[in-house]
């Protein structure tokens, strides 16, 4: 029997590493952004 | 049946209840256009990425995309990472000058970026016919809902989503809009976080299911669409995202650029919890009910006839909560549109905060009917009809937004050449040619967003620049745009 593809896998690695990228950028540019007006 | 059950009741009861309180709430904090419109610009990163959840997640993801995994599997799943591609080139290019900005509407942004009023009224015109569209595919799908559901006429679950909406849209404006959109998503996290344990329970679990879709169709666990077909649908989200003007328009409303890119990420985190869980929802009813009349009712039946009666009950109350939140931000883009850009600047310019209140509160009743007449013919599934608005969106205006924050050569003629260039070519490869070349993968949005830049590009090198003080505030570092706006000793006297 065949089942799902390496894509219906891959797809959940490949998201939870993007939202990770992105929001690590997301906060330390934040606080960069803070330290630079001080 | 869910509908009769008494749990269905104190459910919806209890949504309805907290959302008349956040309208009538709103309506008491609401005294000017810019807390209309942009709600004090006081929202910070959890609301403001629950916000801009709410807005992108609509009936096009828990009806359309729902029916899309249900009829077609896996594959379509990998569209999101051009939606999130959208959502970095905004939150890079975009987002940040936006918000530095701080107008009102996004037609604010092409007034003043190009220095012309004719660009400011052409934005502002092709927003309201585009979301026109938008607006159908989120009304089709309450009717697909009601019919399947409640076996009311479309009709008349279409006039209670407008009625709704409006009224809290009306009454606080983006104010109430945003604690009702964080109310909303947490309603669709929490139908799908339940709905899926029970849903998986009933197909067997990931394993089984993956089999015996396999022998239905190894396509539907594997690929049904091409990489090229896929990158074409996602190439049209992404462009659309980037530059989308009722997710732009909420980027006024929050505290700062950083917030914006913090919100962004929390939205992106939300989108890929519900977009998986979506696509699982949609393979299980797959495996379940092998043959539904049409795919978008694969959400309806599931909600009524495989949740249990609480967590059916609040899948279908987060259901509902999509098509308004997408509704309502629609709604608020095109009535601003109407009355900040089109009645203040063309009909009377002389006009006071309250009658722009009126005119906007006016404008979200009438912007809200029109699109009533096109759901009623049913022109398409409702994903077809999300992804038509999409790429008619990136035609007209991925070019002047994304360029015309980052090249600072761009001119009005080129603006105006693009926005009109890149809406007619998208328009004109749809209906002539779409069908026909279809074979050679080159789809309207490519054909519409490459029109689009070709004239931008050619027109603004061919006119003359635009004036450097319209250009400060988005190409300026902040501390320059600031101190240019702050009066010298002998100019203040």
């Amino acid at each position: 029997m065949i089942g799902f593809g390496w894509t219906f896998y891959a797809f959940f690695v490949a998201a939870a590493a993007w939202v990770l990228l992105y929001n690590l950028w997301a906060w330390w540019s934040a606080n960069s952004d803070r330290e630079s007006r001080r | 049946m869910i509908t009769e059950s008494f749990t269905f009741f104190i459910v919806v009861s209890l949504y309805v209840g907290i959302v008349i309180a956040i309208g009538v709430w709103g309506y008491f904090h609401t005294k000017t256009e810019v807390d209309f419109l942009a709600a004090g610009r006081t929202i910070g990163p959890w609301i403001g990425g629950a916000v801009l959840t709410a807005t992108q997640i609509s009936a096009g993801t828990f009806v359309g995309t729902l029916g899309r995994h249900y009829l077609t599997g896996v594959s379509w799943i990998w569209a999101w990472f051009g939606v999130w591609a959208g959502w970095l080139t905004s939150a890079l290019f975009v987002a940040p000058k936006l918000r530095r900005f701080g107008a009102l509407t996004v037609a604010d942004y092409v007034g003043k970026r190009f220095a012309s009023e004719r660009a400011r009224t052409l934005s502002a015109a092709l927003i309201i016919v585009t979301y026109t569209i938008y607006l159908t595919a989120q009304f089709q799908a309450a009717g697909e809902i009601s019919m399947a559901i409640f076996h009311v006429k479309p009709a008349y679950s279409m006039v209670a989503l407008i009625g709704s909406t409006a009224f809290y849209t009306i009454a606080g404006g983006v104010r109430s809009s945003s604690y009702v959109d964080f109310l909303q998503t947490m309603l669709m996290i929490v139908g799908l976080f339940f709905g899926l344990p029970i849903v998986l329970g009933h197909v067997g679990g990931l394993s089984a299911l993956g089999e015996y879709l396999g022998s239905i169709d190894p396509r539907i666990a594997g690929s049904w669409y091409s990489w090229r077909e896929i990158a074409a649908v996602a190439i049209a989200f992404g462009l659309t995202l980037a530059a989308a003007p009722y997710e732009m328009t909420r980027y006024y409303s929050m505290r700062d650029a950083a917030t914006v890119r913090k919100a962004i990420g929390v939205s992106i985190g939300c989108q890929a919890l519900i977009g998986s869980s979506v696509m699982i929802l949609g393979l299980s009813m797959r495996g379940l009910f092998p043959v539904l009349p049409s795919a978008d009712q694969a959400s309806s039946v599931l909600a009524s006839s495989v949740m249990t009666p609480l967590v059916g009950s609040l899948f279908l109350v987060g259901m509902i909560s999509a098509i308004m939140s997408s509704s309502n931000s629609v709604l608020i883009v095109t009535a601003g549109a109407l009355s900040h850009d089109l009645y203040a600047r063309l009909i009377n310019r002389r006009a006071s905060d309250r009658q722009r209140l009126l005119v906007n509160r006016v404008g979200v009743v009438v912007l809200g009917f029109v699109p009533l007449f096109f759901a009623l013919q049913h022109f398409g599934d409702v994903q077809t009809i999300v992804l038509t608005q999409s790429k008619f969106i990136a035609s007209f205006f991925f070019v002047p937004v994304v360029f015309g924050l980052t090249w600072r050569r761009g001119t009005r003629e080129g603006a105006i050449a693009a926005m009109a260039g890149g809406f007619l070519a998208c328009l004109v490869w749809t209906l002539a040619f779409q069908t026909r070349f279809a074979a050679s993968g080159i789809d309207a949005v490519e054909v519409g967003v490459a029109t689009s830049a070709l004239m931008f590009v050619a027109i603004s090198l061919l006119t003359p620049p635009t004036p450097a003080a319209n250009l400060a505030v988005f190409f300026d570092p902040p501390s320059e745009v600031a101190a240019a706006a702050v009066p010298s000793p002998i100019e203040r006297g």
